[in-house]
Order: structure tokens, then C-alpha cells, then sequence
């Protein structure tokens, strides 16, 4: 979706972010702004604060300082009640591993944010069955998380990050537990899916390959934005 | 797309799933709430005796006086058992806080994911006020119907009782309906409020359950209940005889001696985290063996593992000990023993009814102790990454093993003994420590009323502690049975 002076509305944005873990900063006043539909790579070394980051975006932490934007919603002000109701809407969360409710099915795992959003459970299951399909697990509805690879389960954490067909997608590092085919494989279909969609995504990683795949890339360093990543890149830090 | 709340469906299927710790944790809640049930229905049927009813062959139900001590005992009964019901919600704790995580992390709020805990505890609780109430009607039915065994040559080999011979319980009797619904929601609902208040220091997040203990216990409020309460009982006939008699002649006064009990009670078990922390301190840095200090520093880092312990133990053991005092007492005053012990004393009421009480302190025991092995258990196996972390480093299992018994088993030892010494304490405190009774017939026919004193229950007190510190010794070792499996090096891999 474009604006009238033919720039892309913004979907998801970030002022002044500052996040500690007690003493600690670990987000040193991050902004950035994320078009509708882009897909945004955060790269940078471990303890960069990109996780954090993304958790601040994602409305799992609360910031600090500053302020989170979702369309013209400020999230960082709301409730944790509010902050999570969000993931079950209009956010939708991606880990590198143990996301997934290991009691449950893949498709009641899948069906589970429609279903704490109130919604029946034959329509929220329907809805399900469609995104196991749209992410090649169909067949593995009735398996449950545990026995499935560690690729089938992170292509079923992002149907269900997808199910309420959120606005904005967040990943943090999405194939980092994964091999390097399977975890092609799960970008290429995160990819296309998102496309299909216009969702906006925001990639977390430490991978060349995975930061690839974004339209526009950004770096943190310490805590804060790096306007100069080539420099680190070419000291041979990923 | 809706963003409303959770259907309560939706709440039931993600409270009721889980594996098979899940479903230990679900059953034994049931059967804890079941057998309160139990207990509370049979309190309900005491209370409804009225004059009419019966005879009763238990002295303890027969006389209208002592119902009421019945009434608490039953009560008191089940205090143990939703201990132990409370021990067990920690069984599978990981995979059930991996779980409520996943939850928070798919959009759960924390209240709804403290909806689903109170759900899982509260459904399990409602099957087993269910299972409870079915026990109490096939009793209530059988002890009314079957009239006993008979060998074949007419000889009664076990007799139940009738209503021309006296029943064993209170089988002629229905509850009042308000108390049969009292007990049946009151089990689950307290045990589903129960729940959510367990969680009060617990933050769910979607990372993982964080539980915001306090390191350091609390020491000032345990001591005054425990101190103001102990010392309310031992000088309680001192205050009753101070006391106008206005005062002291107030029907509720009487019900001053299980309260100050009761807080006598509190005290004690609060305080034993702060126990275990004080002699973690002491022993920690004065030891050199590796297994004591690693006990030592667990009493100090984690002191109120020790008061799950010890609640229903501390428990049972004031109570017997109590009991034990009292029995010496009353059967002291009624004849029934001691030097000038009368020959026509032959119902030996109060001997044989304090064996019924004796009966009861065991079931509380055992279920204490059933509790002890539950919490061992689950220690170990909760700690299961930082054990095997500690043998991949060369601490030999044994050490570990000898920790894990040291640790539970060390703080018990004060605070079992204190209970047993406050518990006979409190009995002479409360019925006195002389009581006057018939000396012998003299030459003139006349019966000179003596005051002798009281024998301390030296030999009951003793052996209810050794069985209580043996029990939980027994247990503990049986809890390390779980040790190898948790030590193994493969826990270093898995997810934490």
C-alpha cells in the first residue's frame, strides 16, 4: 500500500528504543521504520541487542525508553495483556526452536491463536488445515511437535505465526536451529508466502544467506544501529 | 478475525493436555481432593448427629462431647491431604511451564494462562470431589447394610455394627444438604483459588515461567506465631485460672486451644525455611565435606523447599505428640492407668479412643510422607541439567546422592523435634500437669482424692519421632531413584 506522494505507509516503527537487562543496555535508543510489505533483515554479531530488539517490536518487552508504533497503534504504551493479545491478531512471532506447544498437534498448535481469540473450533481449525497446506506440512496435522524434524516444526511455527494473517511477521533467527537445505527451504517458502500476503516481515539473523532475502538490511552494533557494517564485515566479523 | 477471549473449551482441551507426568500430577490431585472429600462428608455427618441417632460403638462418635474434637480432627485430617495435593501440582513443572510459555508466546494473556492452571487443578479436583463423595455413599451404604462377617460356626469374626448393637459410624445419619454442597464445590473451587494464589510470585512470560522466590525467608512473623502461640498453650490453664471467670466460662473460649494450635502450627512451618537457611549458613562454611556443603549451600539458596517439605510432617507430629500428652492425662484422671489405677476401669474409654486419634496421626504421617517423596522426587528431577552439569564434571553421583539426603532430611531434624516438644508441651500446658485421682480404698472404707503428676510421654513421643525421621529418610532415598536417569550426560543437550 502506497501513500498519496507514492511512499509506502509504514507499518512498524521505532523511536529512541532503549531496553536493559538490569544494569545492562542492551538496546542503546534503536529507530527504524519498516514499509507495509518490506522485508527488513536486523543482522549483527551475538549481543548486538537485535533479539532484544525484535522482542521490544514484537510487544514481548516492554521498552524502557521510547516508543514502538503498529500502524498508528503506540505498543510500547499498552498493557502486557493488551501487548499480547496483539501476537494472536496483528503480530506474528517466529523463534529458532521451542515455540510450538509440544502436548498439541501441529494443527491445534497451528488453529491455537485463533482459538484463544474465541474462535470456534472447527472455523479455526479449517483455517489451520490452509496454512499447514500453504507451507507443504498438511500431512502433518495430526503429528505432534516432537516428532516432527526441526525443519517441518519451523514451518509449522510460521503457519501459525500466519494464521490470523498479522500485518507484520517477526523472526528471530528462523533457521538458526535448522541445516543449511532445510533451512533454504523454509525461507523460500516464508518468502513466497509473505509476498502472496503484502505482510511486512523483520528477520533477526546471523546469516548472510538468511539477510539475503530481505529488500533492505540494517546492522546493530552494541546496542545500536551501525552505519558503517561493511567495515565490520570486511574484519570478518558475521 | 477475532480477538475476544479464549472459549472456556478452548482453555479445558490446552489445561487437560499434557504427558505422563502431566496426568500423574491430574490423578493424584484427584485422589488428595478425593479423600478430603471424604473427610469432610464424614465431619458433615458427625456434625448432623442429633439426639435420636445411633448408639454408636466409637466412643469418640457416642459422646456428644467429644464431636466436636472429632469435627477437627476430620478437619485437621484434611489439611495433610491438600498438602500433599498442593506437593504434587509440581510434578512435570518443566514440561507444564514449557508449555503455559508456548501459550504466552502464541498470545495468551498471563491471566488466561493462570485460567488454565486454575482450570487443570480445579477440573482434577471437581473428579475427585466426585470419586470422594462415591467412596462416602458405598461406605455410608455398606457399614449401614452389611452387618459383619460370620465364620461358619456362627462365630462373628468382624462386626460392623447395627442400630440395635451400635454402629461403627455415623451411617444413620445424611449430612444437611447445604453441608453436602459446602463439601462438594468447596474441594475444587479452594483447590482451583488454591491454584492461582500458588502462582501470586510467578511470572509467565513467553520465554519461560519465572518463579520470584525470596531468597532470604521471613523471621520475625513465623517466630512471634510460633513463640505467642507455644507460649499461649503451655501457660494456657495459667491465663484460664488469671482470667475472670466471666471470661474463662465463654462457651467460645474453648476454642481458643485449636486455634492457638493452628498458630502454633503456622509458625512452625513458616519458620522451618528459616531453619533450614540458618543451619545452611552454619554448617556451609564450617564443613569439609563436599556433600554437606553442597547441602548446606541448597538450604541457603533454596530454604523453602524445606517448609514443602516439612508442612504436613511438622503437622502430624504436633498433633501426635499433643495427643500422646493428652492420652497420659485423661487416662491418668478416668483410671484407666498409673499407680493407683482402678479394677473396675474396664471400658478403658479414653485408652481406646485415643487409639483411634493414634490411627489417624498415622494416615496423616503417611500422607506427609507420601507428600516428602513426591517434593524429593521433583526436586531432582527439576534440577535434572544442573546435576548432570555437576557429574560431567567429576562430582561422583554418590556425593550427589548423599546431598540430596542431607538436604531434606537435616532440616527435618529440628523442626520435627521442636513439633514433638511443642505438642507435649502445649497437652500440659492446656489439661495441666498433675491431675487428682482416687488413691487406695483406706481402713475406713473412705477413697482419698491424690494429685499426682502427669507422666511425660516419653516412649510414644520418641517412637513418633524415629518413625517420622525414618519415614522421611526412606523417602528421600527413594526419590534418588530418579538420580541416575537426571544425571545422565544427554540432559546437557536437551532444551533447557
Amino acid at each position: 500500500m502506497s501513500t498519496a506522494s507514492g511512499e509506502k505507509a509504514v507499518a512498524l516503527s521505532a523511536r529512541s528504543l532503549v531496553y536493559s537487562y538490569g544494569a545492562a543496555p542492551a538496546v542503546k535508543g534503536v529507530s527504524l521504520e519498516v514499509a507495509r510489505g518490506e522485508i527488513l533483515s536486523i543482522t549483527g554479531a551475538s549481543g548486538s541487542g537485535k533479539s532484544t530488539l525484535l522482542l521490544c517490536l514484537a510487544g514481548v518487552l516492554a521498552p524502557d525508553a521510547g516508543e514502538v508504533r503498529l500502524g498508528d497503534r503506540i505498543i510500547s504504551a499498552e498493557s502486557e495483556s493488551e501487548r499480547s493479545r496483539l501476537r494472536r491478531s496483528q503480530v506474528g512471532v517466529v523463534f529458532q526452536f521451542g515455540q510450538l506447544v509440544p502436548e498439541l498437534t501441529a494443527l491445534e498448535n497451528v488453529a491455537l491463536p485463533l482459538l484463544l481469540g474465541g474462535a470456534r473450533r472447527s472455523a479455526a481449525e479449517t483455517a489451520a488445515r490452509t496454512w499447514l497446506e500453504r507451507f507443504e506440512v498438511g500431512g502433518l496435522a495430526d503429528a505432534r511437535p516432537p516428532g516432527m524434524s526441526g525443519g517441518q516444526s519451523q514451518r509449522v511455527a510460521i503457519a501459525r505465526a500466519m494464521v490470523t494473517e498479522p500485518e507484520v511477521v517477526l523472526a528471530d533467527e528462523p533457521t538458526g536451529a535448522l541445516d543449511s537445505l532445510s533451512g533454504e527451504l523454509v525461507m523460500n517458502q516464508l518468502v513466497r508466502v509473505v509476498r502472496e500476503a503484502g505482510t511486512t516481515v523483520v528477520l533477526v539473523t546471523h546469516d548472510a544467506r538468511v539477510s539475503a532475502y530481505g529488500d533492505r538490511e540494517i546492522h546493530l552494533r552494541d546496542g545500536e544501529l551501525d552505519p558503517h557494517p561493511a567495515d565490520l564485515l570486511d574484519a570478518g566479523v558475521s | 478475525m477475532s480477538t475476544g477471549t479464549p472459549r472456556t473449551t478452548t482453555l479445558l482441551r490446552v489445561a487437560a493436555v499434557g504427558g505422563r507426568a502431566d496426568r500423574l500430577r491430574i490423578a493424584l490431585t484427584a485422589v488428595g481432593s478425593a479423600a478430603a472429600t471424604f473427610a469432610l462428608l464424614l465431619a458433615a455427618a458427625v456434625a448432623s448427629i442429633g439426639p435420636g441417632d445411633g448408639p454408636y460403638r466409637l466412643n469418640l462418635v457416642a459422646d456428644a462431647g467429644l464431636r466436636p474434637g472429632v469435627i477437627a480432627a476430620l478437619l485437621l485430617m484434611c489439611i495433610p491431604v491438600l498438602t500433599f495435593a498442593g506437593q504434587c501440582s509440581r510434578i512435570g513443572a518443566p514440561a507444564r511451564d514449557r508449555r503455559l510459555a508456548a501459550l504466552r508466546m502464541a498470545g495468551a494473556t498471563p491471566s488466561e494462562v493462570r485460567r488454565v492452571v486454575a482450570w487443570e487443578t480445579g477440573l482434577a479436583a471437581g473428579v475427585g470431589a466426585i470419586l470422594g463423595a462415591a467412596a462416602y455413599v458405598v461406605a455410608h451404604v455398606w457399614f449401614s447394610d452389611v452387618p459383619g462377617v460370620t465364620a461358619p460356626d456362627g462365630r462373628r469374626v468382624v462386626d460392623f455394627g447395627s442400630s440395635s448393637t451400635g454402629l461403627l459410624f455415623p451411617t444413620d445419619v445424611v449430612p444437611h444438604w447445604w453441608l453436602l454442597v459446602v463439601c462438594l464445590i468447596g474441594v475444587p473451587l479452594g483447590a482451583a483459588l488454591g491454584a492461582r494464589l500458588a502462582l501470586r510470585r510467578t511470572a509467565i512470560t513467553p520465554f519461560a515461567v519465572v518463579r520470584r522466590a525470596r531468597r532470604r525467608p521471613p523471621t520475625l512473623v513465623p517466630a512471634l506465631l510460633f513463640v505467642g502461640g507455644g507460649l499461649a498453650l503451655v501457660f494456657w490453664s495459667a491465663l484460664g485460672r488469671a482470667l475472670p471467670d466471666s471470661l474463662v466460662e465463654r462457651p467460645w473460649f474453648v476454642l481458643t486451644v485449636p486455634v492457638l494450635v493452628l498458630i502454633t502450627a503456622v509458625g512452625l512451618m513458616l519458620g522451618a525455611a528459616s531453619g533450614a537457611y540458618a543451619l545452611g549458613r552454619l554448617l556451609a562454611p564450617r564443613t569439609r565435606r563436599p556433600a554437606l556443603l553442597i547441602a548446606a549451600r541448597r538450604m541457603t539458596d533454596a530454604p523453602f523447599t524445606a517448609s514443602r517439605v516439612s508442612t504436613a510432617v511438622v503437622l502430624a507430629v504436633l498433633l501426635g505428640c499433643g495427643a500422646c500428652g493428652l492420652r497420659e492425662n485423661f487416662a491418668l484422671a478416668s483410671g484407666e492407668t498409673g499407680p493407683y489405677r482402678d479394677p473396675l476401669e474396664t471400658e478403658l474409654f479414653f485408652t481406646r479412643s485415643f487409639e483411634v486419634v493414634n490411627i489417624a496421626v498415622l494416615i496423616g504421617l503417611a500422607i506427609a510422607a507420601a507428600g516428602l517423596l513426591v517434593v524429593a522426587a521433583e526436586g531432582v528431577v527439576t534440577r535434572r541439567r544442573t546435576l548432570a552439569a555437576m557429574t560431567a564434571t567429576g562430582v561422583p553421583r554418590r556425593t550427589l546422592a548423599t546431598a540430596i539426603v542431607l538436604e531434606t532430611v537435616l532440616p527435618l531434624v529440628p523442626t520435627v523435634l521442636v513439633a514433638a516438644v511443642t505438642g507435649v508441651l502445649g497437652a500440659r500446658g492446656v489439661y495441666g500437669s498433675t491431675v487428682e485421682v482416687n488413691g487406695p480404698v483406706q481402713p475406713n472404707g473412705s477413697l482419698p482424692r491424690l494429685t499426682v503428676d502427669v507422666p511425660i510421654p516419653w516412649s510414644p513421643s520418641a517412637t513418633l519421632v524415629g518413625t517420622t525421621l525414618a519415614l522421611a529418610l526412606v523417602m528421600t532415598v527413594g526419590s534418588l531413584a530418579f538420580l541416575r536417569s537426571s544425571t545422565d550426560i544427554r540432559e546437557l543437550r536437551a532444551a533447557a
